[in-house]
Parts: C-alpha cells; sequence; structure tokens
C-alpha cells in the first residue's frame, strides 16, 4: 500500500512542480500563439509517403504551404485544435505545432515513431550508437523531480544501464532474471509496485534509468540545451519509465518481497487446501453451494483460526453455506496446523488470502 | 507553453490511472479458487457416554455403540478407535480438550450422558466441531421407557448427523417388508417390521396368506399391503396399534394391487384390474369415493404421489415398452419422462421432490436408478441379477431396495445405497426380505 502511495505522492509531485515552473518558460506576452493545423499520418500511410519521390525533407511545413494537398491526398485526419489533439493520449502520429520561433526541421529518420510507443519496447541500440561504458556500471540515483531546471546527465551515465549484465548482481536468483521482458512489463500482473526509495537494494538488481528512455530524445538533448519541449518530454519519460520499472520489477523479481505469488506457487497452495477438503459428509444442497472464505495468515505461514470468515456463498441457502463453510474451515485449519508451502519473502502477498469452494465438480463424482 | 503543459497532463493522467491500480491490486487480498477436494469419511470421536448415578455401564456402552454405527453405516463417517483417544472425558460439563481430539484428527467429538430418572432413561449428549474449538449446536436431552434406550440413541445419532451434513437423520424410522422363508417356489411369506437397522424384527401377520407390497402411511401408524386371503389379490389397510386390518377394494370380478398412501394419508392409489386392463384409481379413505385416473388398453400401475401431493407418477407399457409417465393428481396432463433403453418400473417420488426412484431392466440386468422429476439425468446406482423395489429414506438420500441372488438357493435380501451410488450395503435380516417400505421419521 505504502508503494503505491509513494508512486502517486511523486507523480503529484512533479505535475505541481512542472504547473509551477512551467511559468519560468512563458513567452513573452506580446507573443500571440499561432494555431496550427495537424495532419495526421498513420505509420504505414507515413511509411506509403517515404516512397513518393517528391516527399519533402520536413514532415509538414507551413499551414499554407501547398504541399498540404500531398497529405490530403492519403485521407488525413486533420484536428481544428489543440485541444482535440491532446484528448488523445496515445498519438499514433507525429505533430508539428507552429511555434513562435521558427520551426525546427526535424529530419524524417529520426522521429518517425511515436513517442509513447517507443517508450513501450525495449530496442536494443545500435552497437556503433553505443557510447562508452564506464567502467563502474553503477548508476548514480539521480532525482526524477527536479527542483528546478537541470542539464540531462553526460550520455554516457544515461545508456549506461542498458547493459543488464554488468548491472545485475550475481545473487539474483537466475529463475527471475530470465523472465521475459515482456512478461515482466505487464501493467497488470503486478500488485506492487517497489520503488528505489522503498527498496534500496532495487538499484542494484535493474537501472535507475530508464530501460527504454526513447534515444532520439537524447539526441535531441545533446543539440540543443534548454530545449523546452525536451524537458518535457525528458520528464514525462523519467515517469513513465519508473513506473513500467517498478513494475516490471514487481513481476521479474518474484522472489522479492511483496511479489505475486506464481502460478506454481498458487497451485501447490490450491493442492494443499483441496486435499484436506473433504466435501464427503456435505449435503446435496451444501455440494451446489460455492462459498468465498477469507482467512489472514501469519508470517510463519499458518492460518489464523478466528480470522476465517465466510464472506459470501450463491447456490445454496444460508445453512446449506454454513455447512459448506464449516467443511471450508476445517480444510483451511486442518491443512495448515504445520503451515502451508508458501513463500515466506512474499508473505504481504499472501497475508490475507481470499478462497472460493467450488463444489461443482465434486458433486459429479 | 500551453501545449505542452497539456501534453504533460495527457502523459501523465494515465500514469496516475497506473498507479491507482496499483495500488488497488497491492491491497485487495490474494483470491484463490478451489474445485477440486476429497470424497472421504469424516473422522469422528465418541468415548463411551458417562454413566450417571445408579444406572449400568450396559446403557451408555449400549448407546454410544449405537450412535456410532448409526454414522459409520451412511458412509459419511468414520470412528476413530478409543485406543487411539489421548484424552478420556470424563466430566460432561468439562471443558474439551480441543487439542488432544485435534491430534488425532477428530473433526467431530460426541459427548454424552446416560441417566435413570424414575422408570425411564435420560440420554443427553453434546457435540463439538473440534477444528472450530467450539460446540456445534446445543447439548439436547432425551427422556423415554428404558426399554427404548435404542430409539433415542437413534435419536441423538439423527441430530449429530444432521447438525454436520445440513441434511435431516433418518435413524429413528422403521422398515416394513416381507419377510421370506422356505425355498424357491414355495416361499412363505409374511409382513414384518422392522427399525431401519434390521433390529427389533416383530412380523404382523402369519404365513398362511400370501402378502405383498407392504406401503407406510405418511404418519407411520397403518399400513397398506396387498393380501391373497380371498384368492385374488386385495388391498388392505393394517392399524400397527391395534393390529387389526380391513381391505379397502373388493369389486367382484376385480384385482387391486400396488397401493401407496397420498401425503395427506387419507387419500390411496392403487391398481385395478377388470377385464384384462389395468388402471389407476384413486379412493378417499373419509368417504369410500373412488375416482378412476387413467383409461386405456394398457398397464397402467405402481403410482407414487409426489410430496406436495399434486403429480403422480406411475409406470405404463402405453408406448409400447414399460416406461414412466408422470400425471396430475386428476388424472390429467400425462407426460411420459423415461426415454432410455429398457423396462422402467416401480417408480417412488422422493420425500425431497427433486428426484423419482425406479427399478429398470435392461439387457438382462436389473438396475436401481434415479432420475429428476422431468427425466433428465438418469443415473444408475446398482446392477444384478435382479434389483427391485426402492423405497426413500425420510432424508431422500438413501435408497433401499430389494435384491435376489441368483440360482436355486437364492434368496431376496434388503440393500441401501446413497444416492451418488456409493456405500451399498446389506441390512442384515433373520430371514429372506423383499418389498421394503421405508417410514417416515418416529414422532
Amino acid at each position: 500500500m505504502k508503494t503505491g502511495t509513494y508512486i502517486s505522492g511523486i507523480c503529484h509531485l512533479f505535475l505541481v512542480a512542472w504547473v509551477m515552473l512551467s511559468a519560468t518558460f512563458q513567452s513573452e506576452p506580446t507573443h500571440s500563439f499561432a494555431v496550427q493545423e495537424v495532419t495526421l499520418v498513420s505509420t504505414t500511410e507515413f511509411a506509403a509517403i517515404g516512397v513518393l519521390p517528391q516527399q519533402p525533407d520536413v514532415l509538414m511545413e507551413a499551414p499554407n504551404s501547398p504541399d498540404l494537398s500531398t497529405f490530403d491526398s492519403i485521407d488525413p485526419q486533420v484536428m481544428t485544435s489543440n485541444d482535440q489533439r491532446l484528448s488523445k493520449t496515445q498519438p499514433d502520429v507525429t505533430e508539428t505545432v507552429q511555434p513562435d520561433n521558427p520551426p525546427v526541421n526535424i529530419p524524417l529518420s529520426i522521429p518517425v515513431d511515436p513517442i509513447i510507443d517507443s517508450t513501450l519496447e525495449i530496442t536494443p541500440p545500435e552497437p556503433s550508437k553505443l557510447p562508452a561504458l564506464s567502467s563502474a556500471p553503477q548508476p548514480p540515483n539521480a532525482e526524477r523531480i527536479a527542483p528546478e531546471v537541470v542539464a540531462p546527465p553526460p550520455i554516457d551515465v544515461t545508456i549506461g544501464d542498458l547493459d543488464q549484465d554488468a548491472i545485475a548482481p550475481l545473487n539474483t536468483k537466475a529463475e527471475t532474471v530470465e523472465e521475459p521482458q515482456e512478461e515482466t512489463a505487464r501493467e497488470e500482473a503486478t500488485t506492487e509496485i517497489v520503488t528505489e526509495a522503498e527498496e534500496s537494494d532495487i538499484s542494484d538488481v535493474v537501472p535507475v534509468r530508464p530501460l527504454f528512455r526513447p534515444r532520439e530524445l537524447i539526441i535531441e538533448t545533446q543539440e540543443s540545451d534548454v530545449d523546452e519541449q525536451d524537458i518535457i518530454a525528458s520528464a514525462v519519460a523519467d515517469a513513465i519509465a519508473d513506473v513500467m520499472i517498478s513494475s516490471s520489477n514487481s513481476n521479474a523479481q518474484q522472489s522479492q518481497p511483496g511479489s505475486q505469488l506464481s502460478s506454481h506457487e498458487q497451485e501447490a497452495f490450491r493442492l494443499e487446501v483441496g486435499h484436506c477438503w473433504n466435501v464427503g459428509s456435505l449435503s446435496t444442497e451444501a455440494l451446489q453451494t460455492k462459498i468465498v472464505v477469507s482467512v489472514l495468515m501469519r508470517q510463519d505461514t499458518t492460518p489464523i483460526e478466528e480470522s476465517i470468515k465466510l464472506q459470501s456463498y450463491s447456490g445454496g441457502t444460508r445453512n446449506a453455506a454454513d455447512k459448506a463453510f464449516g467443511v471450508a474451515r476445517r480444510a483451511i485449519i486442518r491443512c495448515g496446523k504445520k503451515g502451508y508451502n508458501l513463500p515466506v519473502e512474499k508473505y504481504e502477498t499472501w497475508r490475507e488470502i481470499e478462497i472460493e469452494f467450488n463444489p461443482e465438480q465434486m458433486r459429479n463424482r | 507553453m500551453r501545449v505542452s503543459f497539456f501534453f504533460a497532463i495527457a502523459t501523465l493522467l494515465p500514469l496516475q490511472l497506473i498507479n491507482v491500480s496499483a495500488a488497488l491490486a497491492q491491497s485487495s487480498p490474494l483470491r484463490i479458487e478451489i474445485t477440486q477436494g476429497v470424497i472421504e469419511p469424516l473422522p469422528f470421536a465418541i468415548p463411551n457416554f458417562i454413566a450417571e448415578n445408579t444406572v449400568s455401564n450396559e446403557y451408555p456402552q449400549n448407546i454410544s455403540r449405537v450412535i456410532a454405527n448409526d454414522l459409520t453405516g451412511t458412509g459419511l463417517f468414520r470412528e476413530i478407535p478409543e485406543t487411539a483417544f489421548i484424552s478420556q472425558v470424563r466430566d460432561f460439563s468439562a471443558s474439551v480438550q480441543f487439542a488432544d481430539w485435534k491430534a488425532i484428527n477428530a473433526q467431530a467429538l460426541i459427548t454424552g450422558t446416560v441417566a435413570i430418572s424414575g422408570d425411564n432413561l435420560v440420554v443427553q449428549f453434546r457435540l463439538f466441531d473440534v477444528f472450530a474449538n467450539s460446540e456445534l449446536g446445543q447439548g439436547l436431552q432425551f427422556t423415554g421407557p428404558i426399554s427404548t434406550w435404542r430409539r433415542m440413541a437413534h435419536k441423538v445419532a439423527d441430530s449429530v448427523y444432521s447438525r454436520i451434513t445440513g441434511e435431516g437423520g433418518y435413524f429413528d424410522s422403521r422398515i416394513v417388508f416381507v419377510s421370506e422363508t422356505g425355498a424357491k417356489g414355495q416361499r412363505q411369506k409374511r409382513l414384518a417390521i422392522m427399525d431401519y437397522d434390521g433390529e427389533n424384527v416383530s412380523y404382523l401377520t402369519d404365513a398362511e396368506t400370501l402378502v405383498l407390497v407392504p406401503r407406510f402411511s405418511p404418519d407411520g401408524d397403518r399400513i397398506l399391503y396387498t393380501s391373497y386371503a380371498t384368492g385374488n389379490p386385495r388391498i388392505h389397510e393394517l392399524y400397527l396399534n391395534s393390529s387389526q386390518s380391513r381391505v379397502l377394494e373388493q369389486s367382484t370380478g376385480t384385482m387391486s394391487f400396488s397401493p401407496r398412501f397420498a401425503p395427506d394419508g387419507q387419500t390411496v392409489i392403487y391398481s385395478l384390474e377388470q377385464g384384462g386392463n389395468t388402471d389407476i384409481y384413486s379412493l378417499n379413505l373419509d368417504n369410500g369415493e373412488v375416482r378412476r385416473l387413467t383409461s386405456g388398453p394398457s398397464i397402467d400401475t405402481a403410482p407414487s404421489f409426489s410430496p406436495d401431493g399434486s403429480r403422480i407418477v406411475f409406470e405404463s407399457d402405453r408406448s409400447g415398452g414399460q416406461q414412466l409417465y408422470v400425471m396430475s393428481v386428476t388424472g390429467e396432463q400425462v407426460q411420459r419422462i423415461s426415454f432410455g433403453e429398457g423396462r422402467y418400473g416401480t417408480p417412488v417420488w422422493s420425500p425431497r421432490g427433486d428426484l423419482i426412484a425406479f427399478s429398470k431392466q435392461n439387457r438382462g440386468r436389473f438396475h436401481i436408478g434415479v432420475m429428476r422429476v422431468d427425466g433428465s439425468e438418469e443415473r444408475l446406482l446398482t446392477a444384478s441379477f435382479l434389483d427391485e423395489s426402492p423405497t426413500w429414506a425420510p432424508n431422500g438420500r438413501v435408497i433401499m431396495f430389494a435384491r435376489e441372488t441368483r440360482g436355486e438357493l437364492g434368496r431376496f435380501s434388503l440393500y441401501t445405497v446413497d444416492i451418488s451410488g456409493r456405500n451399498l450395503k446389506q441390512v442384515l435380516t433373520p430371514a429372506g426380505a423383499s418389498d421394503p417400505s421405508w417410514s417416515a421419521l418416529q414422532k
């Protein structure tokens, strides 16, 4: 519970800080905003454009550019306001806003992929573009929410975290280290996000910087020191990366405290309780009654008998549910009197368990 | 600038949602579903009941044994032998050492006392849920003549059974049946009555007259049966208290048989053969009114009321083969419910109303089976050379039936089986036994 609160707090703090600091970068009041029509093009369409011989080097020009008709011809979607565009939380096209200053022409070869998508993919950089790794692979604990705008860290430190082998400690369990990244990155698969603030040893296991920080942003940072958009993008990328790393840590490092029980561990517990779940003395009505029982567990993996409660039932009367509960309670206590085979290091995960006893398949045996 | 701000908002909002969902997921307990368990008898301990005042040790021990036998006989319970006990119960009011009983895996503990009060026996008992460290229900006391000590033991067993399983008991009930002696082809048949477990057998008729298919009244105070005393089969009603009987149907040139009481005890349905045609009739015992419920050239027989008295199940060969049908109490809305291979007969409606038991002959073997009242989910519980005459226990959980063994020396015996098909066991009787009818629980 604390972890989630910390994450939430950090994100809120970041948001507030950004709103407060944004005034620093306010443009001159005399400058007026120019609203630029934006053309949305899918990746596929963009690739199709790329093969056109007359394709210009810039992604988009001024609103009145005659080349806009080229985009119209490939069925673009035109937005008329900035609000509409920002409502898309997952932009699937690049966008260009007409700034006060002369626009920066972005080469076609760099920002083709959407920003968000690129952060979700772990694409190892080309070896030729990798900077030299420092001899000490331990990354610094850089603050993600800076009180004031600072220059990004040196690139060698930033990219050093891409070398997982060098950073992961030797005592990390092989099983968890070998977890596929796709599995560990699923947000819904975790029950706890471990933050660096709470778990100091996390830095020993994973890099403190995001694994999937967009390379393009890093390159841009090198080109312009205090570019406002870059700072925003960097901060957002940091926040995203922190959340993703924390969640992926919870999944990947399954032996870490608070991580989710593996399917094998759940199945083992299921078998243990099922071995003592004797429905032989239940009435036919009770055998049609599904019940949900909650139980609090001690850290020594034994159940707290007084905590076993009937949470809900369905398919039968209260009397039948009571009988079914008596059988379920006996099962939990009997098979747990010497402790269940649960991983002690994941106590927070199974400290409270809800067990649904479904006798449907037992009825026909 | 504004664009940047909105961009930050739009990007960070989903992050916040992720954080919230992560926090919620973390706070919710681990959820496990269990669908596979075991089906085993529940182990229980029953130390000999404590003898109080002047009662001899014979009664406490015997009562404890009857209770234990009742429970273990269901197949749902297993008694832990006394030699395994760690602690003894010497004081009925003392607190129970649950740890000692848990150590021997006793899941239920039954303690009790037996005392003499005048001419009566007083039996008290308590039931404990050992793993819940608590008493299951309240203590109960039964008082009755000393000669009824077995009934008091059965009542204790019924209470224990009901509290643990959630179903009504059936131990304090009786069976009326046809006792058969003699060689095959020269059998002498008498009506007999006994406790459900085969004890206390007594005979209601002598062997001079052939008697068949006795049926208990709902109150257990009367018995319907078919007698050949007049040469033709006739339905008789026997009053158990007075041993008086009367003939209910004696129309000239007819045969009446296969009687059964309605749930109200005042109506009898039976089969009447007249001119080669057999149909089902109802007889009002109060006013003698007779109503014909079926008609036609087929043989309609073996009627049985539903518990609510609104419908009747019976067997008929109107479709060519012997099948089961359900009709209203007025003989309307006839509906066939059995469609399986073979011949179905002697249907009996469960006291709970959910199932119909029947006998079935198919491919040279006889079966006892159950199906839902609409004919679905047919299950055959037994198979043998000859199984017939099913009757339901008062709680609708157990079926008793008659089984004949093959050969010249073959004889009929009574068996019980759980409706799950488990726990098939023979009920020991002094002689051969057939046509059982299970009473309701005694009052």
